[in-house]
């Protein structure tokens, strides 16, 4: 009976163990099974539209332009066609230019993430850091099973692709191109050099060869009066320091770059501020200077000053984009022809080179995505071509047309309004990730395309070989670094340039103790960790 | 006799220099501060062009209307400016209310714990939590992304609390709330039937540094808003005037469109330095006697 008793009681526990069991194994298997097909609940496809057949939502922080006067961008027609038939109902943060990287770093501290970020992540050591903390998502694997655009896009510039893998092999924001800025001429290191070809004419010159002939076409413009108004407001060569003259400095001996300083020889990273050949160039500037052929304000106008002085054409040469000087002035009338770099005293003629045309972070997934294969695809529909050309600048036959010959073109802007005011009204602009390829070329103003190919075939045969490239990565302590020992280094030598060159101190007097300086400012290290970047980028190839 | 009337010469002889050296010193730092806001005047009339080659100085050059007719033709700056209204009007009520209530009590010598309660406010102006961890409140109090979160969050400032706490102290006796109470008034009625009619000089200096404050506040918008048909005016001009130097730095835009942008931004400057404070110029003549004795509240008297 006892033992009976005990029998029964093992019984129930045992059965009531078995229920227990078998019940949680299929409790667990129905969960498993649920969450193994979020995707198939919401209908998702892996080509085609719709993404997916349920209404699904997508949460997308994005820049918002000072043009955009949508209160929200779904409201945008270019929206609603290329975007709707996706089926996704995407919530904008659309957050104020001026506010953007603060909201960003302000979303991944407090961990409230969108699913998806437009652009504003391109320090790859960010990116880095946020992936390994497993906030944004890797997007190779993504891109590689669902991304037909993407592909397409990556496989032309592998550049591209291969500069936004980092150490690990996790892309965590896909990288794209910058459209406008041609890196064959121009960027945020150089610039054109164009030179007045009418008051060449007019003073029966020609566009200079070498230095001498450069300083004499100068004193030419300063002394003559090319401009016939009887006054001698012309101004023979102008530029924004630091950009500009420093472009010709490879005529004195290294190539020097504005703002980083350093060059490469033979795979090696070499410093060049405190080179001779550098202090000549600044010797040369100072001379320019001190004889009133170059701009006396070059080192202190903004953009609006040195652009109004470019409108009234005051400038023999200047070192800028076509805008300085007016499209007008550039392309129809040709008053400004670009310039090749002239030959130096040491033999050389050699045109400072920055490639790298490379925008990071142009998109990422972070982990508050519920279906990253879904936002991935979204991204995809983003980067069709056409479609991109639309949601950039905004619809065909509004903002911009295609041409007998299949050429984007811009439509122009109705009178009394601007061209930025008249496509943000209907477009998102450049906040939306820029996967372009040359056919944004074409979509400039009419002729500045030729233009750009022009100057190129002029200034390519001068490009130094072994350009120092901008898309070098620098790891998140190499980045630290940089930002006090490099900055203290490229403001020390910014300020004592603008001394020299300005002759409110002797450079000649001063050198020693300044290359002295600069080594103790820890020279060493900074050039080690340029080096460091360029080996490693140099080893991916 | 003589003599008089030589020491009348001599004092009127250096009063004149005086008054000659008064008038010219105080005329010069009178155009001295007058001198910018004629300038953003004229500059605002302008064509941007002739302003930033420097040419404009003393009257308006190519006389323009095109900056005013692209601001108020812009949405944003119109929604901008209905939502600042909103959020001053509504702010500054809210924070008179607490202020003016916490201010009274805490003036009181009868409440219990004052001293501490005093501390502990004070001790919210030195040292504060940062950013994250109070957009962390912000948001877990549901305020992000909207007009709550534009006006709670600073709803009383400790500097005005103790400004209104010294007012209360000094201006209204507690003999005065003795005399109601033995007529049978409790603490409500004589904060709103006695004290707050007696304090028209403390509402309106505080009704000046609150609503000044909301109308420049544009931090906390671009921290806690996320819609831009919430966005105040100080941070759709933001957007549109230091745009030109962000995106040299944002990758890759259109040069007509930043160009064109440049161009509107100069254009616009000026008329909205002037359009965004008309309105507290406008209301300053009127709060100004108020504000000159305003100043003087907070110092110790007699």
């Amino acid at each position: 009976m006892r033992r009976n008793d005990m029998n029964q009681g093992f019984l129930k526990v045992f059965f009531t163990l078995v229920l227990l069991f078998s019940a949680a194994t299929l409790l667990s298997a129905g969960a498993r099974q649920e969450s193994a097909t979020p995707l198939d609940q919401i209908g998702f496809q892996k080509s085609g539209l719709p993404i997916t057949a349920v209404p699904t939502k997508l949460v997308v922080m994005t820049e918002r332009h000072p043009n955009h006067t949508v209160s929200s961008f779904n409201e945008f027609e270019v929206v609603r066609d290329i975007l709707g038939p996706t089926n996704i109902e995407i919530e904008w943060w659309e957050i104020a230019r001026v506010a953007y990287r603060e909201r960003i770093n302000l979303a991944f501290a407090s961990q409230d993430l969108p699913d998806v970020i437009f652009r504003g992540l391109g320090d790859r050591a960010q990116q880095m850091r946020y992936g390994s903390e497993g906030l944004l998502i890797p997007l190779q694997d993504l891109v590689e099973t669902y991304g037909v655009n993407l592909q397409n896009f990556y496989a032309r510039y592998p550049d591209v692709w291969r500069s936004a893998v980092l150490p690990g092999g996790n892309v965590y924001s896909l990288p794209g191109r910058t459209p406008y800025a041609d890196d064959r001429i121009d960027g945020p290191r150089t610039r054109p050099m164009l030179i007045n070809a009418f008051w060449l004419d007019r003073l029966g010159l020609d566009i200079p060869n070498t230095l001498e002939e450069l300083e004499n076409v100068l004193r030419a413009f300063k002394t003559r009066d090319p401009r016939g108004t009887g006054k001698p407001d012309e101004i023979p060569m102008s530029f924004q320091w630091p950009i500009g003259p420093q472009q010709l400095f490879g005529m004195f001996g290294h190539v020097v770059d504005p703002v980083v300083h350093v060059t490469i020889e033979n795979g090696q990273v070499i410093f060049t501020a405190n080179t001779e050949g550098y202090k000549a160039g600044i010797e040369w500037l100072r001379d320019m200077y001190a004889e009133g052929l170059i701009d006396q304000e070059a080192f202190v106008h903004d953009t609006a000053q040195f652009n109004a002085k470019g409108q009234e054409g005051l400038y023999g040469i200047v070192f800028s984009r076509w805008d300085t000087v007016t499209d007008a002035r550039v392309l129809e009338t040709k008053e400004y022809v670009p310039m090749p770099p002239v030959l130096g005293p040491s033999g050389t003629r050699v045109w400072l080179h920055a490639p790298g045309n490379i925008s990071h972070g142009q998109a990422s997934i972070t982990s508050a995505a519920r279906y990253p294969e879904v936002a991935i695809r979204f991204l995809d529909v983003i980067a069709e071509p056409t479609n991109l050309a639309i949601l950039t600048t905004g619809p065909l036959g509004y903002s911009q047309y295609i041409d007998d010959a299949g050429v984007w073109k811009y439509m122009a802007a109705p009178a009394g309004q601007g061209w930025a005011e008249f496509r943000h009204s209907r477009s998102f602009g450049e906040v939306v990730p820029q996967f372009r390829d040359e056919v944004a070329i074409n979509m400039l103003p009419d002729g500045v395309n030729r233009w750009v190919t022009d100057i190129y075939q002029q200034i390519e045969p001068f490009f130094y070989p072994e350009p120092y490239r901008m898309d070098y990565y620098f790891t998140e302590q190499e980045t630290e670094e940089l930002s006090t020992l490099g900055t203290d280094i490229r403001s020390f030598i910014l300020q004592k340039q603008a001394e020299w060159v300005m002759g409110l101190a002797d450079i000649d007097r001063e050198w020693s103790g300044y290359v002295d300086r600069l080594r103790r400012m820890g020279l060493e290290r900074y050039v080690e960790i340029h080096q460091n970047a360029r080996d490693r980028y140099e080893s991916q190839r | 006799m003589k003599g008089d009337r030589r020491a009348v010469h001599a004092a009127f002889r250096s009063d004149f220099w005086f008054h000659a050296v008064n008038y010219v010193v105080l005329t010069i730092g009178f155009l001295l501060v007058l001198y910018p806001l004629y300038f953003v005047v004229i500059a605002s009339f302008s064509d941007p062009r002739a302003v930033s080659s420097g040419r404009v100085w003393l009257v308006p050059l190519d006389v323009t209307g095109e900056g005013y007719r692209r601001i108020f033709r812009d949405p944003m700056i119109l929604i901008g400016y209905r939502n600042t209204i909103i959020y001053t009007v509504g702010g500054t009520a809210l924070n008179l209310l607490f202020t003016l209530t916490a201010g009274y009590v805490l003036s009181r010598p009868s409440l219990v714990g004052r001293a501490l309660l005093m501390k502990l406010i004070v001790f919210t102006m030195l040292f504060s939590g940062g950013l994250i961890p109070r957009y962390l409140v912000i948001r877990q109090l549901g305020m992000l992304n909207t007009a709550w979160a534009m006006m709670i969050p600073q709803l009383v400032s400790v500097m005005n609390l103790i400004i209104a706490r010294t007012f209360f102290q000094f201006t209204i006796p507690n003999e005065l709330h003795e005399a109601a109470v033995m007529d049978g008034c409790g603490q409500t009625r004589f904060f709103v039937s006695v004290a707050v009619p007696l304090s028209g000089a403390l509402i309106s200096v505080m009704t000046l540094f609150y609503g000044v404050a909301h109308w420049n506040r544009f931090f906390d918008a671009l921290v806690f808003l996320r819609s831009p048909d919430r966005y105040p005016l100080q941070l759709v001009l933001r957007s549109i005037l230091i745009q030109a130097e962000v995106s040299s730095e944002m990758m890759g835009e259109d040069p007509e469109s930043l160009a064109d942008q440049a161009r509107a931004a100069e254009l616009i400057k000026y008329g909205m330095i002037i359009v965004s404070s008309v309105p507290f110029l406008a209301l300053y003549p009127f709060l100004q006697k108020y504000f000159v004795k305003g100043v003087m509240i907070g110092a110790i008297k007699g």
